[in-house]
């Protein structure tokens, strides 16, 4: 039980910390309100439009095949690790896993996922 | 290490990813290559199954059944005779299911390569869920083929009903699987193992007089497993999304969703609940479970039956009909005896021959346009005569008419009901056929006894006649075998 003591209180510290923060910001801060202060914050561009647009799908398509290869990376780093001591077998296994997502790879290109419109 | 244990998984697997690239190098007027190569690919499975069950059979020419039931990486996988049995069941429906879609798919222009590859992957998680031992891997199954699943249903891309089954299949299915993996962390967090083995632990479940260590958090644990799994077989308090999907999904993708993933997570209910219910027997916290899978038959096959009298559309009413089947085959749950376990595996295999021949006749007359609704079966013993007439015996062994395969498959649970001493879930269950009948007879009568309106012969093209014959054949041919199937039946169940 102690150890989950230790993430209650840092749990509630964390909590603590952030509306002191805020109150103490209140306290001190000058409340000089004017429209352009309240207007939405966009990187100092004037903001123009809703933010209930319609986004692009492809950027979702995108975000999907670079998701695929970032989980490649994070398997290939335990694999290299151990290369070793898996020997042949683990070479020949991590081949033909490659080989699984090249075609996945194959497949996007030919569908022109990878070209932008 | 033995990898010919895993050759049919191999095989499917890789014929997936094969039709994947061969469909992008193919010319618009060869895409029906990427179907023959698919086909070619579930037969080789099938064959590579078949030799696999013969050795491990008992009275079979090599290895004892010891050998493949050990089972590979420390029983993650298994291919003991209930595994084969079922996957054999699984490539059979593929083949039937891509014979019936060559022609829908090339004529509502559905990606022919995604199609065939999907329904491969599908097909490949059912035999990983049929085939584990294992929490983990049992749950990786089931997400490959629900994946591949919500895809199929959404192929019909003009189709706004297309989409609206595959959000809806979607978001339930991801709902019962949230369930599903809450119910087996619950699982993990009484035995501290994901192998089903663990749950035979005499301290696990308070079995054989041992003090229940966990019993309750486990209870609660398998208690969630049914429910998640209930949604997927669409048993009745979890059933609403099945009408919409069935009615919305290509009509091939019905007949997939209609036997496949259903008997899929059949298999896994009977892998992971036949052993508990078993030793349950002697009393414990288990007790609760066969009056959980009791009830759950009841109500899923009233709900179901009368439901589907009241439809128009016969997607849907197909799909009301497959829950009401699936609660046939809860009561072989309830009973929880070896006799049950064999009977709800009979079951499956006469349940899923039967529902793809009548898809079959639906698909036959969706290729010309039409077919969606019940009347327009009007007069069809005039314009197809043979289709009205395959119908017909598909509904028969539907209803549990004596020759087909459907008798047999009621006539085993009814047994196993009767000498568990449940008579009254068999009277229930008879009672639910009759109401059955209406619907099943509406669909007859509208083929042979109503005024035929003028119409033109509706003839089938030769992959559908095929498919339809080769169903057909195994509804009768099956009934006639059930002795030696059921035996295999029994043998199978044994060895869970």
């Amino acid at each position: 039980m102690g150890s989950y003591l230790d993430v209650l209180v840092f749990l509630l510290t964390g909590v603590v910390f952030v509306f002191v923060g805020l109150w103490a910001a209140y306290l001190f801060r000058p409340h000089r309100p004017n429209p352009h202060k309240l207007s939405t914050y966009e990187c100092g561009e004037r903001p123009f439009g809703g933010s209930w647009v319609k986004f692009r799908v492809r950027y979702y398509i995108f975000a999907l095949v670079f998701v695929i290869f970032d989980v490649e990376a994070v398997f290939l780093y335990p694999w290299a690790v151990i290369y070793r001591e898996l020997g042949l077998f683990g070479l020949v296994e991590m081949f033909v896993f490659l080989g699984v997502l090249v075609i996945g790879l194959i497949y996007a290109w030919k569908k022109k996922v990878l070209q932008w419109v | 290490m033995d990898w010919n244990l895993v050759t049919p998984e191999l095989i499917v697997a890789g014929t997936g990813l094969a039709v994947l690239v061969l469909d992008l190098f193919l010319s618009e007027e060869r895409r029906r290559s990427a179907a023959y190569l698919s086909l070619a690919g579930l037969l080789a499975a099938l064959v590579a199954s078949v030799r696999l069950l013969a050795a491990g059979l008992p009275d079979g020419s090599g290895a004892a059944a010891a050998g493949p039931g050990a089972g590979l990486w420390g029983g993650m996988l298994v291919a003991d005779p209930f595994a084969l049995l079922v996957k054999l069941l699984f490539l059979g429906i593929g083949l039937a299911v891509i014979m019936l879609s060559v022609d829908f798919v090339e004529s509502r222009r559905i990606a022919a390569g995604e199609y065939n590859a999907l329904v491969l992957f599908s097909v490949l998680g059912m035999m990983i869920m049929a085939g584990s031992r294992d929490l983990i891997v049992i749950y990786l199954g089931l997400e490959t083929t629900a994946i591949a699943s919500y895809v199929l249903a959404g192929l019909l891309r003009g189709d706004a009903r297309s989409g609206e089954a595959a959000l809806k299949y979607f978001l339930t299915g991801a709902l019962a699987s949230a369930v599903i993996l809450f119910g087996m962390s619950l699982v993990f967090g009484g035995t501290g193992s994901t192998s089903l083995t663990a749950l035979l632990a005499p301290g696990f479940l308070g079995l054989s007089g041992a003090a229940p260590v966990s019993g309750p958090l486990a209870l609660a644990g398998l208690v969630l497993l049914v429910a998640g799994f209930g949604f997927k077989i669409a048993a009745v308090p979890f059933h609403f999304w099945a009408p919409d999907a069935y009615e919305g999904a290509p009509t091939p993708v019905t007949a997939f969703f209609s036997v496949g993933p259903k008997a899929a997570a059949f298999a896994v209910v009977l892998r992971v609940f036949a052993p508990v219910l078993l030793l349950g027997q002697a009393g414990g916290p288990p007790a609760v479970l066969p009056v959980l899978f009791a009830g759950l038959a009841v109500v899923t096959m009233t709900v179901g039956n009368l439901v589907a009298l009241t439809q128009k559309n016969i997607k849907r009413m197909l799909a009301y009909s497959s829950i009401a089947h699936a609660g046939y085959m809860m009561v072989g749950l309830a009973v929880a005896t070896p006799q049950g376990t064999a009977a709800v595996i009979y079951y499956l295999l006469a349940y899923a021959v039967t529902n793809l021949g009548v898809f079959a006749v639906v698909i036959w007359l969706n290729n010309r346009g039409t077919g969606d609704e019940i009347s327009d079966y009007t007069g069809l013993a005039g314009r197809a005569p043979l289709a009205a007439a395959a119908m017909l015996v598909c509904l028969l062994s539907l209803i549990g008419i004596p020759p087909m395969v459907g008798f047999f498959g009621k006539f085993y649970l009814f047994m196993a009901a009767v000498e568990a001493g449940m008579a009254w879930l068999a009277v229930v269950m008879v009672v639910n056929s009759a109401v059955s009948v209406g619907y099943y007879y509406g669909i007859v009568r509208n083929m042979y006894l109503q005024d035929e309106p003028a119409g033109e012969a509706v003839r089938a093209t030769p992959m559908v006649g095929t498919a339809l014959g080769l169903t057909v054949a195994a509804v009768l041919a099956l009934g006639f075998l059930s002795e030696p199937l059921s035996h295999l039946a029994r043998l199978a169940g044994g060895g869970l």
